[in-house]
């Protein structure tokens, strides 16, 4: 079969009758300079969908955050107060701004965002008891075979001290938020998950859209400033019990 | 809508970026195009994420003819290189992205839809051809156009990230 620029095109996309697609599959096996072509037009694909996946890392303007935010105030007949800024300002600092960006998922997999509480209760001890002692920025290993990463420290409008952390487990990641309530040793409860999943070559990671809906949840939970990691280490040797000044 | 329009929008943002160049021109054009999205009527039998991207680029074309930006960027490489001023260009390899600039400024506004649709988006072709109100043929054709085009100049421009 000869096989032209346009079928072999087609090709990639999937969009070839499912015999054409069997015969180019074929063809592909003992054509060297076909499966070369391939390759070149795949890398194409990869290296502009890298390209245009860099506008992920710029925060949402605030323009169309504000339209969004009014828009879901229309619909839901309720106020969502609007965070102030100073969280995104402050991750865009160097050190911050590494956490922002590996906010990340594999390219093309579908991302699930979920209010309830996604973890077992039997993992979440475990989980509740690091979210108590990790220090933002440093991998935890737990007992059950999880990794726990800390990002962020921040105040609720409820006065509460909440944690956004990475928990990885067996080719799953979650980008999770727990906030600490009550005195008991429960402590920590979870409160918003977007779960995405991993398994994909570092090289080929781009920002997920889960990323944005965590950022739009941070956006509507975030009072006054980040803890910064000073208050950070006196919370946490404080047992979390005073204010961040 | 609030939710949907909130799960599509990386996907439209990342597309107003390939049609722009430039990352402040594609936020001020996906704000116009959330601005438009929420004030208009959604149209009876119309997918939310055809309607954004058909409103996306109906926006983006009516802006090219009145400041013929395109053109300029296509012919002065370094002007569209000259506006990304975003720190994440410190982080990121410039070669590689000077090069994807480039090759893509070769395109033509058409070819570089349909990349920024099929390859970036990964939209199937009948749902390509509805957006641009193309038949699927044409689709078809002019992206492997496009391909070959991008292949070519990047190809030529030698170095991979």
């Amino acid at each position: 079969m000869q096989i032209n620029e346009e079928m072999l095109s087609a090709f990639l996309d999937g969009e070839l009758p499912p015999a054409e697609m069997a015969a180019i599959r074929q063809q592909l096996q003992s054509d060297v300079a076909l499966a070369d072509r391939l390759a070149e037009l795949a890398a194409v694909d990869e290296r502009v969908r890298r390209r245009y996946a860099a506008i992920d890392e710029r925060p949402l303007p605030e323009s169309v955050k504000r339209l969004l935010s009014a828009e879901r105030q229309g619909a839901k007949g309720h106020v969502v107060p609007l965070a102030p800024s100073s969280w995104r300002t402050r991750l865009q600092r160097p050190i911050s701004y590494a956490v922002a960006a590996a906010l990340v998922v594999g390219f093309g997999l579908g991302q699930m965002f979920d209010r309830t509480a996604p973890t077992e209760p039997s993992n979440w001890t475990v989980i509740a008891g690091a979210l108590e002692t990790a220090v933002s920025g440093e991998r935890v290993p737990l007992s059950s075979g999880t990794q726990l990463l800390p990002r962020l420290v921040f105040i609720n409008s409820s006065g509460e001290f909440c944690r956004q952390y990475q928990l990885q487990q067996t080719g799953e990641i979650h980008e999770q938020i727990a906030c600490r309530r009550g005195s008991d040793p429960a402590h920590w409860q979870p409160v918003a998950s977007v779960q995405v999943m991993g398994g994909v070559d570092a090289d080929r990671y781009q920002l997920a859209s889960g990323a944005q809906l965590l950022d739009a949840v941070l956006d509507q939970m975030i009072v006054g400033d980040l803890i910064t990691p000073a208050q950070e280490r006196r919370l946490r040797e404080s047992n979390w019990s005073m204010a961040g000044d | 809508m609030h939710d949907e329009l909130m799960a599509i929008l990386p996907g439209l943002r990342r597309f107003a970026f390939s049609l722009t160049g430039s990352m402040s021109d594609a936020d001020d054009l996906l704000q116009n195009t959330v601005e438009r999205l929420l004030s208009r009527e959604r149209p009876a039998d119309a997918d939310l994420l055809k309607w954004a991207f058909r409103v996306c680029r109906n926006l983006w074309i009516d802006e090219c003819r009145a400041r013929k930006v395109r053109q300029q960027a296509a012919t002065q490489p370094e002007l569209a290189e000259g506006q990304w001023v975003d720190g994440e260009r410190a982080a990121r390899s410039q070669l590689e992205w000077f090069q994807v600039d480039a090759a893509m400024a070769t395109l033509t506004e058409d070819q570089r839809q349909l990349i920024a649709l099929v390859a970036m988006q990964g939209m199937s072709y009948d749902e390509v051809a509805e957006i641009l109100a193309v038949p699927k043929g044409t689709v078809m054709s002019r992206l492997a156009r496009a391909r070959a085009a991008l292949a070519g100049a990047l190809g030529k421009a030698g170095v991979r990230s």
